[in-house]
């Protein structure tokens, strides 16, 4: 579980959270819509501590991350944008390498294959990731994410630049992972993913949640009948909204 | 763990390793070498029949191998004299062995009774011929017995017999398993020693003026007057020397005649000291100072000069190239007189007596020697000398063909009993070739493959020098070849 | 060791080992340079040993037939049908033989273009031996005149050199083991690069700082890549130039340039710390940069420092304080071993003790700057 407690930080003259204040739940979804410059990315990053707050605090399962970043981090699994893998290494390397950084002892041969084959990723696994598609970049960095089976997976605008099959793919990774219990963090501009995919969502605006629930909560909330007249009554503009 | 621990182990240890040591050996300087290099000393019984005896030390030096590429080999050194020292001469055997100092130790050691191993010199001997001495009235016989008394110890031990066993102990003691040895003059008759005696302890020999075993050194008498007449058939043949000096020859037989046996005294200003004095010229010493002049390839270009000038009463040339015999060779004469009175002088024949009296300065050289050899009383010590040399080794010969002293023929002598030998004559060179134009390269050539030919072409570079005519330059002419 | 330090030092060099620009970048300079050297000198000493006969142009040859027998006997030649001349020209004055005959100043002219590297060599050669037939000639008018010529000389100047007969060629070996050094600051550069400005420009960087281990582990896992590179790369080069300049005729020259094992566990044994150094300079200066290009060209700039020090060492210009300092301290100390001199223990020590302590100091400032969302975010 992930809980961000009226967090507060600003860099250079631009205040990037202002007392925010959310929670994503165990065995759920929880979507961080917002647009650009929101301060969704700042956010993540305060999570896993390479931002301090200004104020306000996050824990990662009950554990303050600012206090034990390293106990905090190890229940972390993150899917960055951009991906960052590292060309001249295999999944398979590149993987049992994450894994054993984040702090797996014992099977880890056992981990990464089980990871391969849960992403069907068994046909590219020792190649170097050099020369690699859209889809099979994003299953490794999403393997790299979950070989270590972490409680909370944080994911920094997952979608973007995938092609279809990847991002319904990848959909249905994260709906898997849903029904196994792990809480699932994402950042997104992209209000169709989020409607498609979130139990819960987190309107972001200058640096604060504007409004959180369910889909259909929000819509509720605000009255409007679907969810993009709502956002965009959130949110005061249309401006850096994906459709 | 432990195989990184035992390889620090390793590192470790390697850094305090010891330096390797040149065991007996220390560093030092000699004349005229700017480097320093090691030198040694090795005690050995004054007398070898008696090694529980007095012992003399003998001194060497070792000039490294700039990169010691035959650590087993080295390049013995042996001058001649009899007499020099080999260590006062280290500076010009650096330069000109430097070819060979780079892959080989050079070996230099001083003879025993000479430089530093027992010199056996006397004061008085050495300044004998001083610019009023009358050369032709020396009491030899009181100068010898001075000196005789004054050294004190019985010459017949510094025979080259004896010799070449100190070089082999050091050649042991020093651990090379052989040496290319490199004579001069009388060295070459210690060459050939020790390629008879110790064959197998020899790589190769290089003889510059060649004194074949058979031939008795105090045949120099005749040298001198070969050189002479070349140096006359030299000038005849040279356009503005014939025409300067015509009857250069007859002129100076008229000289030698008229100053016969008497003795010219003449005011002169000493050419060192820049000092009024009388000089004392008689025919012992005109022989003794043209001789000495031959030796060098460029005071002989001023002989014909020099000649002509003493009949017009100058004696300035004359008295220049005495100069330059002044601080000449430097002999220990004690173990000079020891070797020729031993190994030369018994060996004399009524024939060779004949031939000597007969040459401009031989008669006096038997005179000389008659009355010294007796009072230094060695022993004869004539094995080994009497059958012709001969040996399977290579052998490199050099000569000068204007040689005053061992000319070319005394190598040809040798030549047709040597398996591998090559002779190589420099067509305007004297005595002592080696630092001469191209030999030191021919040399390195040789040592570095002894058994190859050599490529002696660049003996040819070296042209053909002009007289002088007069003080201040040779003919401008064309030299006619 | 720390077991996550140990999994990245593993992969940092499994990924370094197959980047082909780190491991060419190591390997070339530590292969080409001895390689490049031994070729230089080859030629060099080939022409040094056995100066060509050479051909100049002379006029009036015959007027001077003594002078020309004289550059004929050092293979100095006038240019004839089949000999092209150099450009030196050696003019022998009409009134030569006059002057000559009277012993007054006879004229000769060498012209030549000076500035003509090519030329220089073969002019002073000329000069040389027009000064030594000179020279002949004033000791000959000396004797002729009733003087010895050695009244000339007046001092009997004996020069000693008191250095050990190893010490020979010392210069070229500061060169070399000044090439050797570098070898530390060049074969590890491009992985200093890659794994940090690089991890960056990969946008990798963040992704490590977001897992759970100490930027202190991740820091020495780079940092011992790197310096290993550094160290295989001093190693390449070491053994490559013992076995390169074994093949070059040293001797030639009259000195001997001899990498034994004492030298090479010596150079090893010293520059471990400047290994260290190096890689902690570099990976400071490339954390320091956004992409990998801006990087290399900080490091070229930094590069010079530690250039300059050895090469001042090597060259043997700077200051006695260069003993105690990092890189050329343990060049000196290196210098003096090859001389055959006593180790100077002092100076070596205190200058390790200021490369460990710069190394210590270099080490708390990037961990301290990567803990730095400036740094890490390049805000």
């Amino acid at each position: 579980m992930i809980v961000v407690e009226n967090l507060s930080k600003r860099i250079g003259r631009v205040q990037a959270l202002d007392g925010l204040n959310f929670s994503a739940e165990d065995g759920a979804i929880t979507g961080l819509l917002g647009p650009n410059g929101a301060g969704k990315t700042t956010c993540l990053r305060t999570l896993f501590n390479l931002l301090a707050p200004d104020q306000g605090r996050a824990l990662v399962d009950d554990i303050v991350v600012a206090e034990q970043p390293l106990a905090a981090k190890g229940h972390l699994g993150l899917f960055p944008d951009p991906f960052g893998l590292y060309e001249r290494l295999t999944p398979r390397e590149y993987i049992h390498y994450m894994a054993e950084l984040n702090g797996v002892n014992e099977a880890i041969d056992k981990a990464v294959q089980e990871t391969l084959a849960l992403l069907n990723m068994e046909d590219i696994a020792d190649r170097p990731c050099k020369g690699f598609s859209q889809g099979q970049r994003m299953k490794t960095a999403l393997a790299q994410a979950i070989v270590h089976r972490p409680k909370n997976i944080v994911l920094d605008e997952p979608t973007r630049g995938l092609d279809v099959m990847s991002t319904r793919k990848l959909r249905s990774l994260l709906l898997e992972l849903k029904a196994q219990g792990h809480c699932i963090l994402f950042s997104s501009h992209v209000m169709q993913e989020v409607s498609a995919l979130c139990d819960r969502v987190v309107v972001m605006a200058k640096g604060k949640a504007v409004a959180q629930g369910s889909p259909g909560q929000l819509c509720e909330q605000t009255g409007q009948s679907s969810l993009e007249e709502a956002f965009i009554q959130l949110i005061g503009s249309d401006e850096g909204i994906a459709a | 763990m432990k195989i990184k621990r035992s390889l620090l182990l390793c590192l470790l240890g390697l850094l305090w390793l010891p330096q390797a040591n040149a065991s007996q050996l220390a560093l030092c300087h000699l004349n005229n070498l700017v480097d320093q290099v090691f030198c040694g000393q090795l005690a050995r019984p004054e007398n070898p029949a008696a090694p529980a005896g007095p012992s003399i030390p003998i001194h060497y030096a070792v000039l490294p191998a700039v990169r010691d590429k035959h650590p087993d080999e080295a390049v013995l050194v042996i001058v001649g004299g009899p007499g020099q020292a080999a260590l006062d001469y280290a500076g010009h055997f650096n330069r000109i062995l430097r070819k060979l100092r780079a892959e080989r130790d050079i070996l230099l050691i001083d003879q025993r009774g000479t430089g530093r191993s027992n010199p056996l010199r006397c004061e008085t001997m050495e300044n004998m011929d001083q610019l009023g001495f009358d050369a032709d009235n020396v009491n030899i016989k009181a100068e010898t017995k001075a000196c005789k008394k004054q050294l004190d110890t019985d010459l017949s031990f510094y025979s080259s017999a004896y010799a070449l066993e100190d070089f082999e102990a050091i050649r042991k003691q020093l651990g090379y398993q052989r040496l290319h040895l490199f004579g001069t003059s009388y060295g070459t008759r210690m060459v050939q020693l020790y390629m008879q005696k110790y064959p197998e302890a020899v790589a190769s020999g290089i003889m510059d003026g060649v004194v074949p075993l058979s031939q008795n050194v105090l045949a120099v008498g005749e040298s001198v007057d070969e050189a002479l007449e070349l140096l006359f058939l030299q000038c005849e043949s040279q356009p503005a020397c014939e025409q300067h000096f015509p009857n250069l020859r007859q002129q100076f037989h008229q000289l030698v005649q008229n100053l016969g046996g008497q003795s010219y005294l003449q005011a002169v200003k000493h050419p060192v000291s820049g000092e009024g004095q009388a000089m004392r010229l008689g025919k012992s010493k005109l022989a003794g100072i043209l001789r000495l002049a031959l030796y060098s390839a460029q005071a002989r270009t001023l002989l014909p000069y020099t000649i002509d000038r003493i009949k017009l009463d100058d004696f300035s040339p004359l008295l220049g190239l005495w100069g330059l015999t002044i601080d000449g060779l430097n002999l220990a004469m004690g173990m000079h007189g020891a070797i020729i009175c031993a190994e030369d002088w018994p060996r004399l024949s009524e024939a060779d007596r004949a031939a000597m009296n007969k040459s401009l300065i031989g008669g006096d050289m038997l005179a000389g020697l008659d009355a010294a050899c007796p009072i230094w009383n060695v022993q004869p010590q004539l094995q080994g000398f009497a059958q012709p040399f001969s040996t399977q080794l290579p052998v490199l010969m050099l000569s000068g063909r204007f040689d005053p002293a061992t000319p070319p023929a005394w190598a040809k002598k040798i030549e047709p009993r040597l398996t591998k030998g090559q002779h190589v004559i420099f067509p305007y060179a004297t005595h002592g070739v080696a630092g001469h134009t191209c030999a030191p390269d021919l040399m390195a050539q040789f040592v570095s493959e002894p058994g190859a030919k050599l490529d002696t072409s660049c003996v040819e570079k070296d042209g053909e020098r002009g007289f002088f005519i007069n003080s201040n330059a040779s003919a401008v002419e064309e030299i006619v070849k | 060791m720390n077991r996550k330090v140990w999994i990245i030092y593993q992969k940092e060099m499994l990924d370094a080992i197959r980047d082909r620009r780190s491991v060419i970048a190591a390997l070339s300079y530590a292969i080409g340079t001895p390689l490049l050297m031994c070729l230089v000198f080859v030629v060099l000493i080939e022409k040094f040993a056995s100066p060509d006969a050479l051909y100049i142009n002379i006029s009036n040859a015959e007027l001077a037939p003594g002078l020309i027998r004289q550059l004929a006997s050092q293979d100095i030649h006038p240019a004839g049908a089949e000999h092209k001349a150099k450009a030196i020209s050696l003019i022998i004055d009409t009134d030569y033989p006059k002057q000559m005959h009277s012993g007054r100043l006879a004229l000769v002219q060498l012209q030549g273009d000076f500035s003509n590297t090519q030329l220089a060599s073969d002019i002073r050669r000329v000069e040389r031996a027009v000064e030594s037939y000179a020279r002949e000639v004033a000791v000959m008018r000396m004797i002729a005149r009733g003087v010895a010529p050695q009244v000339l000389k007046v001092l009997d100047v004996q020069v000693q050199d008191q250095a050990k007969p190893e010490a020979k060629g010392g210069f070229f070996v500061g060169i070399a083991i000044f090439t050797m050094i570098y070898a530390v600051f060049i074969s590890g550069m491009n992985l200093a690069i890659d794994t940090s400005a690089g991890e960056r420009e990969r946008n990798s960087l963040a992704l490590m700082l977001s897992l759970p281990i100490r930027v202190r582990d991740l820091l020495l896992g780079k940092l011992l890549a790197v310096t290993s590179f550094a160290f295989l790369g001093l190693f390449m080069i070491v053994i490559i130039s013992k076995i390169a300049y074994g093949f070059v005729p040293w001797q030639e020259l009259g000195f001997n340039v001899n990498i034994d094992g004492r030298f090479i566990a010596y150079i090893l044994a010293f520059s471990l710390p400047v290994a260290l150094m190096a890689a902690l300079m570099q990976l400071f200066v490339s954390f320091m940069a956004k992409t990998f290009k801006e990087a290399q060209s900080y490091l070229t700039l930094v590069l010079i420092v530690p250039m300059a020090l050895a090469m001042i060492t090597g060259y043997d210009l700077g200051p006695e304080l260069l003993s105690w300092l990092p890189i050329s301290g343990q060049q000196k100390a290196l210098m003096e071993v090859v001389k055959g001199n006593d180790l100077p223990l002092e100076p070596l020590l205190i200058a390790t003790a200021i490369t460990l302590s710069l190394c210590a100091l270099l080490f708390w400032a990037l961990a301290r700057s990567l803990k730095s969302e400036k740094t890490i975010f390049s805000l």
